[in-house]
């Protein structure tokens, strides 16, 4: 065997992976060639380097944080499933517990099962319900167009009312079942979830405030920061351009699996356009007349909604966070009630990141998403 | 792994009781292997935080999947499988992303609470013979660094972390030849990179 051959060996010949009659033709060479023994022995040396890097220690908070978030999961789940399961991870440095990623769940459960709501009681109105006036057919939106950007902190009952009492904006034909097309860049701010009802309950179904209930509904409105000092990547410009070029997984997100069901969550942005560095507001609202559970999940594998980036193809991509494991909190919302939730824009995963400019939306899994809304940069 | 001609699973016992359901069981196994794991992560991304990080997940992981293991392999081997291809899918993310927050090899690595972790073995060698050994590790560290991905990857397993040819490409879903030639490449780099830094061997 020539020397360029035996080379190529030699690695292999080290770790004694080279058949029989292989091995014999190498040591036959070796004795005669000084320049391949030469060669055996560098490689040799080299390998004793390498070995000779020494091993790290892990973090001595390692084990406690992968418990943790173990024993999360393993939390026995109470009633029907209500988790929503988000894709991305949270995990945060114990330092950085002060907030929180605050999870908010739904009834779904994440991609493949059919969604089952928990009712905490049984509705006190019966549903089907065709005398509204017009005027309260368009409840629905919350913001309509022409309410202009809603200021933080304002509820959407209020506002709900208040759309009662002007003239009512279009009116949209009745969510079709479809799987939605990517939606272009649009002013609407909100999209309702989609559902498949019957004609006769369209109008029912989209009351936000029932003829029984006089009285606005309580709204209770804990304002948590999604995370803050929670480590992860730093994205870049570049992000955007990174998602293009991953594979993604299907276009539609709002499908349901056609159980007739009347309940309605409606999520909405105060904004439609942001600078880099905003806070985002988004409110939930139970547009329902029966109550929801919401888990509050601060942390983990499967968080509260997820954000997503639109990308070229017009596809949605969701944004990782990162944050942690901690407690798990059962609130009812009540039909009617909203809450708001709020994603910092920087700073969510790691201090240094800050959300690429791009057109965004907030999804609770594949119940109902905010409208787009715009992030620009600073 | 050298203990791989072994019949018995050192882990088996544990692993049938997380199988079960037993949560503190698994606190065991990831006591036994998270040294490893994190160094297998860590010297394929080369950032000591983010090979924290891609442990975490690959431990909850093998957690969640624990009751399919179907004990085909080792547990230990189908680990750091798990974590070698959280490792290389971290590196890509970091590669796209841009992300600039590679971690010097020189700096101390501090963790979480602040404190410096200290990388040297406690042998206590003399001062001067301490400083020429830093020199070298560092130097080694670089060339392992500057290596491409694909080669740095079987060198730590091969080299680093003892795997076998097979379990390498089991590892990496390559034939063996893939590993052999990839080896042999990789070793061929740190080679001609530490000539240049060390001058001669």
């Amino acid at each position: 065997m020539e020397c360029k051959k035996i080379k190529e060996k030699i690695s292999a010949y080290i770790d004694d992976v080279l058949a029989q009659d292989e091995k014999v033709l190498i040591e036959e060479h070796l004795k005669s060639c000084k320049k391949c023994s030469m060669y055996l022995d560098n490689l040799r040396k080299t390998i004793g380097y390498v070995k000779t890097v020494e091993e790290v220690e892990p973090p001595s908070w390692l084990t406690q944080r992968i418990m943790a978030r173990i024993r999360t999961e393993a939390e026995p789940k109470r009633g029907i499933l209500r988790r929503l399961f988000s894709p991305f991870y949270l995990k945060l440095p114990v330092v950085a517990v002060a907030t929180l990623l605050i999870a908010l769940t739904t009834i779904y459960v994440f991609k493949s099962i059919e969604p089952e709501i928990k009712l905490a009681k049984a509705p006190s109105v019966e549903i089907v319900k065709q005398e509204h006036p017009p005027a309260v057919a368009s409840q629905d939106k919350i913001r309509p167009k022409s309410a202009g950007p809603i200021k933080k902190g304002e509820d959407a009952s209020r506002l709900a009312h208040k759309d009662r009492e002007k003239a009512p904006v279009k009116e949209e034909t009745s969510p079709s079942f479809a799987p939605e097309p990517p939606l272009p860049y649009s002013k609407e701010k909100q999209v309702e979830a989609k559902q498949p009802i019957a004609a006769g309950k369209i109008e029912t179904a989209r009351q936000y405030d029932y003829a029984a209930k006089p009285a606005a509904p309580e709204m209770k409105q804990p304002h948590v920061s999604l995370s803050e000092g929670v480590r992860a990547h730093s994205q870049k410009k570049s992000e955007i351009k990174a998602m293009r070029e991953q594979e993604l997984e299907n276009e539609s997100v709002l499908q349901y699996s056609g159980e007739q069901i009347s309940q309605k969550i409606i999520c909405t942005t105060d904004k439609e356009l942001y600078v880099q560095g905003d806070n985002v507001d988004i409110t939930i609202t139970n547009a329902s007349e029966k109550d929801v559970e919401i888990v509050d999940r601060k942390f983990i594998d499967g968080g509260f909604a997820t954000i997503e980036i639109r990308t070229s193809k017009g596809l949605w991509k969701q944004i990782e966070l990162y944050a942690a494991a901690n407690v798990a909190v059962n609130k009812t919302l009540k039909p009617g009630e909203s809450r708001i939730y709020i994603w910092k824009t920087a700073g969510y995963n790691r201090s240094d990141t800050i959300a690429v400019s791009g057109i965004y939306r907030i999804c609770l899994g594949e119940h109902a998403c905010t409208g787009n809304f715009e992030i620009k940069e600073k | 792994m050298k203990e791989d001609k072994k019949i018995t699973d050192e882990d088996s016992e544990f692993v049938s009781l997380c199988k079960k359901g037993d949560v503190d069981a698994f606190e065991a196994l990831i006591k036994k292997h998270q040294k490893k794991m994190l160094n297998t992560a860590y010297r394929i991304i080369g950032s000591y935080e983010d090979a924290c990080e891609v442990v975490q997940d690959a431990f909850f992981s093998v957690y969640k999947n624990i009751k399919t293991f179907q004990g085909k392999s080792l547990f230990s081997t189908w680990c750091y499988t798990i974590v070698v291809n959280l490792s290389k899918n971290r590196l890509k993310q970091m590669r796209t992303k841009n992300y600039h927050e590679e971690f010097s090899m020189d700096d101390p690595i501090t963790t979480q609470d602040g404190s410096i972790k200290v990388e040297y073995a406690s042998d206590e060698p003399s001062a001067l013979i301490k400083l020429e050994n830093r020199e070298i590790q560092k130097k080694v560290q670089e060339c392992i660094k500057a290596l491409d991905d694909e080669f740095r990857e079987v060198l730590v397993l091969r080299d680093m972390q003892g795997f076998s040819y097979d379990e390498i490409g089991a590892m990496l879903k390559i034939a063996e030849g893939t590993v052999k030639s990839r080896l042999f490449r990789a070793r061929e780099s740190v080679k001609n990179c530490l000539k240049k830094v060390l001058g001669s061997f």
